[in-house]
């Protein structure tokens, strides 16, 4: 029991230093921003599913400021009760831990939508390190965390795994593409890309590992995946770990520098995008000598360059497109996948709303790592679930694959007809075959 | 000293009180709006320009779309107390000039008590703001509407200016303290999360081909 005790007092003495920290950084100003108008509920999918107080993100903003306002405002500290300033004692932190990490993805439509401007979504991502600090992330999603770090992937995949996996997608893509030349290459020196995949399209999704493939042998590029880091998500964002977080992305950075690589290119992933390309440099303190790129990006490059001969007619479902918060709202990255499927699809819907205004699957945030969310986590989505519907498409393309299994799970519990593909497949599906050069060009 | 000119200083005081006060917390938060480390991938300027004027637009923002009268009742109270400071700072350094000004100034402050009172019963009537509001959004709420209210009774001649100035000065006494300093925590926000999204390319929002931007209202 001691023991117990003793490790309580130490976690909140860790959260105590923690919310100290935050004092005089960018979520405090937002935290002092808020006049709890209340005007924000609409704007979020968690609270327009379950419209309950604590989930208004004004709430949950207040559940975090009060912690700030009773250490560092000058009332908070002499009057709390008038400016509803609380301490932060040990039953304070449990059920911080569900406001921030159970009733938030982060997806931060609120702040777009704030009557004031509030950044929502830093105000929860302090809050969340104050809890990992204190050793109280979910255990799911500490698990992943660690798994990440230990094996350098989210899932475990060993080497070996991988260059078998890349074998086997290597034989299927020249049996089905008819160029032998067609391959996954790993641990390739001197390739221009370094590709970094999410881990569950070698053990679950291998088609979407090998429309990639394709796609990067038709329009000639060179590229490689690496057995020492072939992640592209980064689950230390998520629980806002921030050493294991900056670890992650210079091994990547290492790894590229060890094959030669002057480019990183993402595979269809919302938070490894924003990791990698945005918060990653401001881990590590300096900005990355090699760029970080989408394969988004790449694809819509390589289609206006007439790189990747295509027959749209081969897909004529209705397709709409699914933005993913990470990857749009806080990534900037909104119209090269539009760019893209504008082109590959005979039929392209939008779903409304759209862009930066689109609402969060549910599935952000790290939710799919935290199996005691996984209720709310589910009804949350059925506003995606609704704007899918009302789309009428057959076809979900998702540039995210934590979005796509949240889809998949959603579109089944609502009962929708729909596929849900990545971008790289749809264009995959679309490759003229016939045409394609055949050359792998070298840097 | 007579009456006039000892609320004429503590107004003063108060004033001084209340700008010095919020600029040491602005000052306090100096190193947090940082720019993005990262490659911009557009303009950070350019997103805080939008994000001060079209993003806060009914057509861009819900939470003026999706509640019209919350959201015109705020900015008639922000009117309101703008005419309100007006006629305070006039009742200090002119209170015989500019009748007709202080006539249009009068008739804002009204029309923002009337808003402010409706702001205060909404969030008495609504259970989720009740629930979430310490007293310090009463406080600051009743306040603002002293301002205005006293401001207004000096225009009709019912309240002399020194007692204006001194309820004017308890009201800026309180503005750091209390949620009122939103007022200038409302620019740091609001510019550093524009900031950051120009950077990042969100804002402003790009020119489209096909399929608008879609905000349901």
């Amino acid at each position: 029991m001691a023991s117990d005790a003793e490790a309580r007092a130490r976690a909140l003495s860790s959260a105590l230093a923690a919310l100290d920290a935050e004092a005089g950084r960018q979520a405090a100003i937002h935290m002092s921003a808020c006049v709890r108008c209340g005007l924000c509920g609409q704007s979020c999918h968690i609270y327009r599913s379950e419209p309950t107080p604590a989930n208004l993100p004004a709430s949950k903003v207040e559940a975090v400021a009060s912690f700030h306002r009773r250490r560092h405002t000058f009332l908070g500290r002499h009057a709390p009760r008038l400016v509803g300033a609380r301490d932060l004692g040990p039953r304070e932190l449990e059920s911080l831990v569900e406001t921030v990490f159970g009733r938030c993805t982060g997806c931060g439509r609120c702040s777009l939508h704030c009557s004031i401007g509030l950044d929502v979504s830093a105000i929860i991502r302090a809050a969340r390190r104050v809890l990992t600090k204190a050793g109280l992330t979910p255990d799911g999603l500490r698990r992943t965390v660690r798994t990440q770090i230990e094996t350098g992937n989210q899932m475990a995949v060993t080497p070996e795994e991988l260059r078998e996996t890349a074998a086997w997608i290597s034989d299927e893509l020249a049996g089905e593409t008819g160029h032998e030349g067609a391959r996954v290459p790993v641990d390739e020196a001197g390739s221009r890309v370094l590709y970094l995949v999410n881990p569950r399209e070698i053990k679950f999704f291998p088609l979407s590992l090998q429309a990639a493939a394709g796609v990067f042998y038709a329009a000639g590029e060179s590229w490689t995946l690496s057995t020492r880091t072939c992640d592209v998500t980064n689950y230390g964002f998520y629980a806002v770990d921030d050493s294991a977080a900056a670890e992650l992305t210079r091994r990547v950075l290492e790894e590229a520098d060890r094959l030669g690589a002057s480019e990183v290119v993402l595979s269809e992933c919302g938070h490894g995008f924003r990791s990698f390309r945005w918060e990653g440099p401001g881990w590590l303190g300096e900005r990355p000598r090699i760029p970080f790129r989408s394969v988004l990006e790449r694809m819509d490059a390589w289609l206006a360059e007439d790189r990747i001969p295509i027959d749209p007619a081969r897909n004529a479902a209705v397709t709409t497109l699914h933005d993913p918060c990470n990857l749009v709202r806080w990534g900037g990255i909104s119209e090269p996948q539009r760019n893209v499927l504008r082109k590959i699809c005979a039929r392209f819907v939008e779903m409304t709303p759209n862009r930066a205004d689109n609402f969060c699957c549910g599935g952000g945030g790290g939710m799919l790592s935290m199996e005691e969310f996984g209720e709310r986590r589910v009804r949350s989505g059925s506003i995606k679930a609704e704007q899918i519907r009302a789309t009428g498409a057959r076809v979900v393309a998702c540039p995210c694959h934590n979005c796509a299994d949240q889809l998949l799970e959603i579109t089944r519990v609502h009962g929708l007809d729909v596929e849900i593909r990545a971008v790289v497949e749809i264009l995959y599906d679309v490759i003229d075959w016939r045409r394609v050069r055949g050359q792998t060009l070298r840097s | 000293m007579s009456p006039d000119s000892a609320s004429r200083a503590l107004l003063g005081a108060a004033a001084l009180w209340a700008a010095g006060a919020l600029a040491f917390q602005a000052w306090r938060f100096r190193g947090a709006v940082r720019r993005e480390i990262a490659e911009p991938r557009g303009s950070a300027l350019a997103g805080a320009v939008y994000g001060f004027t079209a993003a806060m637009s009914p057509a861009r923002k819900e939470s003026a779309s999706r509640h019209p009268l919350a959201f015109g009742a705020g900015i008639l109270l922000h009117l309101g107390v703008a005419a309100s400071l007006s006629i305070v700072f006039l009742s200090a350094v002119a209170p015989e000039g500019w009748p007709r000004l202080g006539a249009a100034l009068a008739g804002v402050s009204a029309v923002g008590l009337a808003a402010c009172v409706g702001l205060l019963v909404r969030r008495l009537a609504t259970a989720p703001l009740r629930e979430m509001s310490p007293p310090d959004d009463y406080i600051s709420n009743l306040a603002v509407a002293l301002l205005l209210a006293s401001s207004l009774a000096f225009r009709l001649d019912v309240l002399p200016a020194a007692a204006l100035q001194l309820l004017a000065a308890l009201v800026l006494l309180y503005v750091p303290v209390g949620k009122l300093r939103h007022g200038m925590f409302f620019f740091l926000a609001r510019g550093d999360l524009s900031l950051r999204l120009g950077a990042r390319g969100v804002y402003p929002p790009a020119a489209r081909k096909g399929g608008g931007r879609g905000v349901r209202r």
